[in-house]
C-alpha cells in the first residue's frame, strides 16, 4: 500500500479512538486525502463556544511535505485570512516535520487561537485592529464566533450586523453615512483605515472624506 | 494579463506576506530542482579531481592529499541544484542550502547500509543482528522520548527491513546488494506512477531525525548548555532545539545533531572538509561513538553538499 495512505489511515483511526481530545477528523467525500477537521474554540478566548471547521488536504509526499490546512469557518484572527481562511503558522510551512500528525496540527491551530502573533500576520488589517485596540478586536472576534461559528447567544443569522463584522462603531458609520455616502462604502473605508481606538482621534475627517470620494 | 504581470513585478518584496513568500519559494524551489540523483555509483577519485582541474589549486592539492591517505573512490551523494535564472532567486537561497545540506542524513544512511553489505560474509550475519537490536532499542528510546508509534513505525519498519535484507533474502528471494541499494536511493515517484521504493530514503532520514531527537531529549542534562540557536546564539532546551533544528524536513544537521545521532546509533563517522582552505591536508571531524574495531563511515563535505569517501581496500 501507498506509504501516504497507510499513514493517513493510521492517523484517522487514532483520532477516532481518542476519546480524550476534542479534535475530530471526518471524510469530506470518499477520498482519504481530503478531510475536514473540527475543534471547539479555546476557553477564555473570544473564540470560546464556537465550533471551527478546517479544510485538510494531504499532499502527494505526505508526511514528508506539510499537510495543507485552511479554515472553512470564518475566523477573526491576525494569523488567519478573514477572506480565504488561509493560515499563517510555521509548522504548516518550513517548520513542518513528519513527527507531526493531523491531530497535533489541529491542536496547534487551536492554540494559535489562544495566542495570536500579530507581528507575523496573515491578515494585515485584522492585525492592525488587534494592535490598536485589544478590547475592540476581541469584541469583533467574539461577534464573528457567534455569527459564523455558532457561538453563544446566537441571534438569528439574518440579523448579522455589517458594522460589527467590520469591527467598527455604529456611531462612526452613521456619522459619515449622514454625509450622503453609501453605508457599505463607509464601512469599507473605515475598516481599511483601521478607524478604531486611538486612531479615531488621529485620522481626520478630511482624510476619510477624501478616501470616500476616491 | 500583461497588466497584471507588471503589477506583480512592481510589488515590492516587503509587501509580500510571509505566507506568500513561502509559496513563492516553494514554486521556485520546485522549478529549480531537476531530477536529482540522491546517491550515485562509485566513481574513482580522479573524477572528483577532474571537477577542479580548471579551478582552485588548493582543492586539487587537498584531493591529492586524500589519495595519499588511501581514499581511492567516492560516491556523489547529491547533484547540484540547477538554479534557473530568476531575479527573485535570492529569496530561496537559504531554503535551497537547507535542502542540500539535509542530505547528510541520506549520505550517512547509505554509507551505513553499504558498510553492512560490504562486510565479509562471515561477519555479515552477526553485524546485521547487532544493527537490528540497536535499531529496536533506538525505537524504544524514540517512543520514550514522546513520539507516537503511529508516526514512528512506518519509518522503523522500512529501515529494519532493509538491514535485515542484507543477511536474509526478502519475499522475492533477493538479498540487499549494492546495486539494489542504489536503486532504492534513486527511486522516484512521479505524478503518474507510484514507486514503492521512493518512500524508503525519506523514511530512513526521518528515522535518523527521530533517533537524534530521542538522544537529545532522553539525555537532556548531558547536552544542557551545548544547544543554542546558531543565528542568535540564544541557548535552547532540548525540546525547542529539536523543534527548530532537528525535526523540520529542511534543516541542516550541524555538529550537535551529528554527535547525538552517532551516540544513539553507536556510529563511528568521519567528516572530511574539502573546503580549499588548506593546501597540505584536509580537516577531518571525527565522531567516535561505536565499537573501536568498527571502521568509520567517511563523508566528504564540499561547500553545498556531502559525498561518500571510500578506501579501496575496505571494499
Amino acid at each position: 500500500m501507498d506509504a501516504r495512505l497507510r499513514r493517513v489511515n493510521k492517523e484517522i483511526t487514532d483520532c477516532k479512538n481518542d476519546k480524550t481530545s476534542n479534535v475530530k477528523i471526518d471524510l469530506v467525500d470518499e477520498s482519504p486525502f481530503h478531510l475536514k477537521g473540527t475543534f471547539p474554540g479555546p476557553e477564555g478566548t473570544p473564540y470560546e463556544g464556537g465550533t471551527f471547521e478546517v479544510d485538510i488536504v494531504i499532499p502527494e509526499s505526505y508526511p514528508f511535505q506539510p499537510v495543507k490546512m485552511k479554515f472553512i469557518t470564518k475566523v477573526y484572527h491576525p494569523n488567519v485570512s478573514s477572506a480565504s481562511g488561509a493560515i499563517c503558522l510555521d509548522i504548516l510551512k518550513d517548520a513542518w516535520s513528519p513527527v507531526l500528525t493531523l491531530k497535533s496540527t489541529l491542536i496547534s491551530l487551536q492554540s494559535l487561537l489562544c495566542s495570536p502573533e500579530p507581528n507575523d500576520p496573515q491578515d494585515a488589517e485584522v492585525a492592525k485592529h488587534y494592535m490598536t485596540s485589544r478590547s475592540s478586536f476581541e469584541e469583533t472576534a467574539r461577534y464573528w464566533t457567534r455569527i459564523y461559528a455558532g457561538g453563544p447567544a446566537d441571534e438569528s443569522k439574518s440579523g448579522q450586523d455589517p458594522v460589527a463584522i467590520a469591527g467598527l462603531e455604529k456611531a462612526h458609520v452613521d456619522r459619515f453615512e449622514a454625509l450622503g455616502f453609501p453605508r457599505d462604502k463607509v464601512i469599507d473605508v473605515l475598516r481599511r483605515l483601521n478607524y478604531r481606538g486611538k486612531n479615531v482621534t488621529q485620522i481626520t475627517d478630511d482624510t476619510i472624506v477624501e478616501k470616500l470620494l476616491s | 494579463m500583461a497588466e497584471e504581470q507588471t503589477t506583480t513585478t512592481e510589488r515590492e518584496l516587503k509587501d509580500y506576506s510571509v505566507s506568500e513568500m513561502y509559496d513563492m519559494n516553494q514554486r521556485l524551489l520546485n522549478e529549480s530542482v531537476p531530477d536529482v540523483v540522491p546517491v550515485s555509483e562509485l566513481a574513482p577519485i580522479s573524477a572528483l579531481r577532474e571537477e577542479y582541474e580548471n579551478g582552485s589549486q588548493l582543492f586539487l592539492s587537498q584531493i591529492d592529499w586524500l589519495v595519499k591517505q588511501g581514499y581511492t573512490h567516492f560516491r556523489r551523494a547529491k547533484g547540484k541544484y540547477l538554479r534557473k535564472c530568476n531575479p527573485r532567486m535570492h529569496l530561496t537561497t537559504h531554503l535551497l542550502q537547507a535542502m542540500e545540506i539535509a542530505f547528510i542524513d541520506v549520505t550517512v544512511a547509505f554509507a551505513y547500509l553499504d558498510q553492512l553489505i560490504q562486510s565479509p560474509l562471515v561477519e555479515r550475519e552477526p553485524k546485521v543482528g547487532m544493527s537490528l537490536s540497536l535499531l529496536s532499542s533506538t525505537r524504544e528510546d524514540i517512543l520514550n522520548a514522546g513520539a507516537q508509534a503511529i508516526v514512528v513505525d512506518d519509518a522503523y519498519e522500512e529501515f529494519e527491513a532493509l538491514i535485515r535484507n542484507v543477511a536474509i533474502p526478502d519475499a522475492q528471494g533477493r538479498l540487499l546488494t549494492e546495486r539494489r541499494l542504489l536503486d532504492i536511493f534513486q527511486a522516484k515517484s512521479s505524478e503518474t506512477t507510484y514507486v514503492e521504493d521512493a518512500s524508503t530514503p525519506p523514511n530512513i532520514v526521518f528515522f535518523l531525525r527521530l533517533a537524534t531527537r530521542a538522544q537529545l531529549k532522553i539525555n537532556s542534562e548531558t547536552y544542557d548548555g551545548f544547544l543554542y540557536d546558531p543565528e542568535t546564539g540564544e541557548p535552547l532546551d532540548a525540546e525547542s532545539f529539536c523543534n527548530r533544528f532537528v525535526d523540520p524536513v529542511g534543516v541542516e544537521a550541524d555538529h550537535m545533531q551529528m554527535t547525538a545521532l552517532c551516540r544513539e546509533l553507536k556510529l563511528n563517522l568521519d567528516v572530511a572538509y574539502l573546503d580549499g582552505r588548506k593546501a597540505d591536508n584536509v580537516d577531518f571531524v571525527q565522531f567516535r561513538e561505536g565499537p573501536e574495531n568498527q571502521a568509520p563511515l567517511t563523508v566528504l563535505y564540499r561547500p553545498g553538499h556531502y559525498d561518500i569517501l571510500v578506501k579501496a581496500e575496505s571494499k
